[in-house]
């Protein structure tokens, strides 16, 4: 299991190699130079440098996130120039690229390990449940720009890729605490081993907040927006022989979140929204077989499957006062709500990397997956949705400057449609340390559960024959996907010795049928014998307009020889919409004319992120965080979203053994976390939110 | 081009070889530690070379398993001992002069060591399998000049003699004194260093642990530098080394010497080297690597005699 025990075993394996004789090696043998081994960084393990990528690329590694001083993933994101990141209350953060139509951002792939964890029935991220600590993460790559080809159908506009440490990468036992602000409160305990045939390593954590303040509304005297998670992850590799290796990631969470306002407003939606605890179940098992054939070409077939059980039942708020009339007619009685989801996904996945020739490196795949949601309240019905994918990408060195990155993938959807998604890159090395790229790629989001078959609302009394029902979301369905045609051009140079770099961008992506919550009374015939009842009208989702993104990022990583280093994030975005002209009542809808003219809000003209990190000698660190965004309007908030800026500090003392960075045995760190430092009063997505200045402790300790 | 190189060189041995013929034969017993391909490709190199200078050798070859057979075969004036086995073997077993290859130096002066007390070979050699110091390096500076600091791990109980290093680069070496923190003290090395080069230490680089420190050392983008081609193939970014054909190209040479005065040099390390390069591990690390031969002219121009 220990590295000390490799010596007896090489004594016991040593006859076999050397012809039946009992010699064991007393000293150094030419052994250590004949020795063959598998290979280990095989074509699929060894990654596309940023500079030979066929898209722009964000890495955030392991030290950035710690110098964020990031409690919660979602947080890191805001060191991606041109991401939104917001939060409609403290356990529902936002996050979506060049903006979002509304708080289910849903227009990006998110991986985690390679499970895509973009879940139905809304589509959005829950970036709270899933059950991966944010200690656990080694690093996050974000495609900046429709990756369909790469990654699959919602990789509308981007997609993130969460990797966390190998199995092999904690051989430590470490346990953390934090305390602070706003009811914080963090413990997690993490330990691994590496071994001869099996490594693993084994998280557990629990996490808990009060979330943000609210602010005073009439009647309204506190957000109730805290939350507690509780999770366990574990990530297992067994390697038996040296060609094959087995990777096997086992997760759960359990997770409470405090809903609701008090007391409740009595009217309109309000009466759907008691005060209350939403509980959220969520496990994961993944194993991925990975075989290495000779040449450096490999197989590596992935199954997966996801769970996630929400438990969300109430009593709705009593209907005081109720308007429109249809309510009064159920004034003063309360009515059982279930807005459940029990969701299954199952992925299946072969993929075969290749290198053809030392100019050519071939990756292609096949895959399926079913998604099954069971949410009465929620869908029309429970749907069983399977999409199938075949994809290649082909990585060819044209000349020793030039290098061409083609691919495609096609897909067959739930509704039973093919669609090819391709993409066409070129990047020319002008020299060793500076290219160009230029990009073509099309991508398609296949509609959500929610947009095709939603139909949300719950039963209220049954006078006479008719019942009566309160219903928000009404679904037509017969939407197509959404698709996205991307064009970029982009440099990417190094600076100097350290590794300094400088990456911009200037892109246009023209995104048709965009589906959007139509807040219209137009919605599709009730059912028989039913009245639709709401406060305000069910909502519908359609396609009727087109957008048009421009925009210009760069990012700036500079280092300061080894101990401090600079990032800099800037990004300018146009957006603009129209009615498309395959939309009927494009004139008279203004709705639609709103939600198009509201559209070009939706991205912050200029944002802007910056992170500094220093280390200084004697095991001190520094991380000072800066974030910048101008206005923006997602299309669903209540209110323009102000400027907002703000800073966040983290300071850090290592002892013992960690003063040299060596997070081993025998030492530890204390840090100390101010959020908000510059600003008492901070308001983004939710307007009837604010982020206090808030700060946090956290000790750690290595065994 | 270094294909060419090596041609050169060997065929240069050989016409050494053919002007030293000598008229007396002279009776060599090979002495192999294994009869793995590595073994086999000396022995079929060697005999080639000598074939090739007309040399009067007789060669007798005989594995390190069938010791009971060994002084039963008429007289032996040179026993060429491959490998640390056959050495030992050939160390208690024979009082004819000895040569030992593929041996490495550690290895070799451990051995010498043990049985200093007994009666030793008057005479004995060595053509080491370790590359110089000066050479490794030299060849680190060659293809990456930009990375300086030279990361080297060890375990405490493995004899290790650090070198002096040129200008312009600097040692980061780590003594592991016990399993549990070899990869604590792996990513403390990969933190403060720009290249990882693999030392001959069985407890470190045990096959099962290679895996795991170039998966980390490629997490941490730091390159490493191993022994063999086997390490290139696994993922290292490059490695110096002599191969079985390199080494019986010297040891050839050195046959032939002795047959005509009947010495033996000094102990040495190999006179011929390879480099190997993984590009594709370069590429995904961002490291721009020469050609083979612009590393191997440079190592030239540096002039490989820091050793």
């Amino acid at each position: 299991m220990k590295l000390f025990r490799y010596r007896l075993s090489m004594a016991v394996l040593l006859p076999g190699v050397f012809c039946g004789s009992t010699w064991a090696a007393e000293y150094p043998t030419e052994q250590d130079y004949l020795q063959e081994f598998p290979i280990v960084l095989s074509a699929s393990r060894l990654s596309q440098p940023i500079s030979e990528t066929p898209n722009a690329m964000t890495v955030i590694d392991r030290n950035m996130i710690v110098a964020s001083g990031a409690r919660n993933i979602a947080d890191v994101f805001k060191l991606v120039p041109g991401m939104y990141v917001g939060y409609q209350n403290g356990h529902t953060p936002i996050v979506a690229y060049r903006g979002s139509t509304d708080s289910l951002a849903r227009r990006m792939q998110v991986l985690v390990d390679g499970r895509s964890v973009y879940l139905p029935v809304f589509g959005q991220v829950d970036w709270v449940e899933f059950p991966v600590d944010i200690t656990d993460i080694e690093r996050i790559e974000v495609v900046r720009g429709p990756s369909a080809a790469s990654h699959g159908s919602n990789s509308v506009q981007g997609v993130i890729n969460i990797l966390t440490h190998q199995a092999s990468g904690v051989p430590k036992t470490q346990v953390s605490v934090s305390r602070g602000d706003a009811g914080i409160s963090d413990i997690s305990a993490r330990l691994g081993s590496i071994g001869e045939d099996w490594d693993y390593r084994v998280a557990l954590a629990s996490h808990a907040d009060n979330g943000f303040d609210g602010l005073y509304r009439t009647n309204i005297w506190f957000n109730n927006d805290s939350s507690a998670k509780q999770l366990i992850n574990t990530r297992i590799n067994y390697h038996p022989t040296g060609s094959h290796s087995f990777n096997i990631q086992l997760g759960y969470s359990d997770t409470s979140r405090g809903l609701g306002d008090f007391p409740a407003a009595q009217t309109g939606k309000g009466i759907a929204t008691p005060l209350r605890i939403q509980k959220t179940l969520s496990d994961f098992q993944q194993i991925t077989w990975l075989h290495t054939l000779p040449e450096n070409n490999d197989v590596q077939l992935s199954y997966y499957h996801i769970g996630r059980n929400t438990k969300d039942d109430r009593y709705s708020n009593r209907c005081i006062t109720c308007n429109p009339g249809a309510l009064n007619v159920v004034a003063g009685l309360s009515y059982p709500i279930n807005d459940g989801a029990v969701i299954h996904r199952h992925d299946l996945e072969l993929q075969h990397t290749l290198n053809t020739s030392p100019d050519n490196r071939i990756v292609w795949g096949i895959g399926a997956r079913q998604d099954s949601v069971n949410a009465p309240n929620i869908l029309a019905y429970s749907p069983t949705w399977r999409e199938y994918r075949l994809f290649g990408h082909d990585e060819w060195r044209i000349t020793r400057s030039g290098l061409v990155n083609i691919g495609a993938m096609a897909e067959k959807n739930a509704q039973g449609k093919v669609r090819a998604s391709p993409r066409i890159s070129y990047n020319h090395h002008l020299s060793p340390r500076n290219t160009l790229r230029a990009s073509v790629s099309v991508a398609y989001r296949n509609p959500e559960m929610i947009e095709e078959v939603g139909n949300h609302g719950f039963l209220l009394a049954k006078i006479g024959s008719t019942q009566y029902r309160w219903r928000d979301i009404l679904s037509a369905g017969g939407l197509g996907p959404e698709r996205a045609l991307s064009r970029e051009v982009g440099y990417i140079g190094q600076l100097d010795d350290n590794g300094s770099t400088l990456d911009l961008r200037a892109y246009h992506d023209q995104i048709s049928n965009i589906i959007y919550l139509d807040v219209a009374t137009t919605y599709p015939a009730a059912d028989p014998g039913n009245v639709i009842a709401s406060s305000i009208s069910p909502r519908n989702f359609k396609s009727d307009f087109n957008a048009t993104y421009t925009g210009l990022e760069g990012t700036l990583n500079y280092k300061f020889g080894e101990r401090s280093k600079l990032t800099v994030n800037y990004a300018h975005q146009i957006a603009k919409a129209s009615p498309s002209r395959s939309s009927p009542i494009a004139a008279f809808n203004p709705s639609l004319i709103g939600a198009a003219y509201n559209y070009r809000l939706t991205v912050p003209l200029n944002s802007a992120s910056l992170l500094l990190s220093h280390d200084f000698s004697g095991g001190m660190q520094i991380g000072v965080g800066f974030y910048h965004m101008d206005p923006v309007q997602i299309l669903d908030g209540a209110a323009l979203q102000p400027l907002t800026r703000y800073l966040d500090l983290r300071v850090a003392q290592r002892f013992g053994g960690w003063r040299n960075k060596k997070e081993g045995a025998g030492g530890g760190e204390i840090a100390v976390v101010i959020q908000n430092v510059l600003n008492d009063h901070y308001i983004d997505y939710s307007t009837t939110i604010i982020g206090k200045r808030r700060a946090y402790l956290t000790a750690t300790l290595g065994f | 081009m270094f294909r060419q190189f090596t041609i050169l060189l060997l065929s240069s041995v050989i016409v050494l070889l053919t002007t030293l013929a000598q008229a007396e034969t002279l009776n060599v017993r090979l002495l192999m530690s294994d009869s793995t391909p590595p073994y086999q490709q000396f022995s079929a190199a060697l005999n080639k070379a000598l074939v090739e200078s007309n040399a009067n050798v007789t060669i007798v070859e005989s594995h390190a398993g069938a010791i009971l057979q060994l002084g039963s075969n008429g007289k032996t004036d040179l026993v060429v001992a491959v490998g640390m086995k056959a050495t030992e073997l050939a160390t208690t077993g024979f009082n004819a002069p000895l040569l030992s290859i593929m041996v490495p130096k550690a290895g070799y002066e451990a051995l010498l060591d043990k049985y200093s007390s007994q009666k030793l070979p008057k005479t004995a050699s060595a053509i080491y399998l370790d590359q110089p110091w000066g050479r490794q390096l030299n060849f680190i500076q060659a293809a990456l000049p930009k990375h300086s600091i030279v990361g080297v791990l060890y375990s405490s109980n493995t004899p290790i003699v650090l070198p002096r290093l040129p200008r312009g680069m600097s040692l980061n070496a780590k003594s592991v004194r016990s399993a549990d923190i070899l990869f604590d003290a792996l990513e403390n090395i990969l933190n403060s260093s720009d290249v990882l080069l693999v030392v001959p230490d069985s407890e470190i680089y045990s096959s099962n642990n290679v895996r795991n420190i170039l998966l980390t050392s490629y997490r941490y983008k730091v390159p490493l530098i191993g022994l063999s081609q086997a390490y290139v193939n696994a993922g290292a970014l490059g490695a110096i080394f002599s191969t079985p054909e390199q080494l019986a190209g010297q040891a050839g040479e050195m046959i032939v010497s002795f047959a005509r005065n009947r010495q033996l040099p000094e102990p040495q390390y190999p006179a011929l080297f390879s480099i190997a390069l993984n590009s594709q591990v370069a590429r995904s690390l961002g490291i721009v690597l020469d050609s083979t031969e612009a590393i191997l002219e440079r190592m030239n121009k540096a002039g490989e005699g820091r050793q």
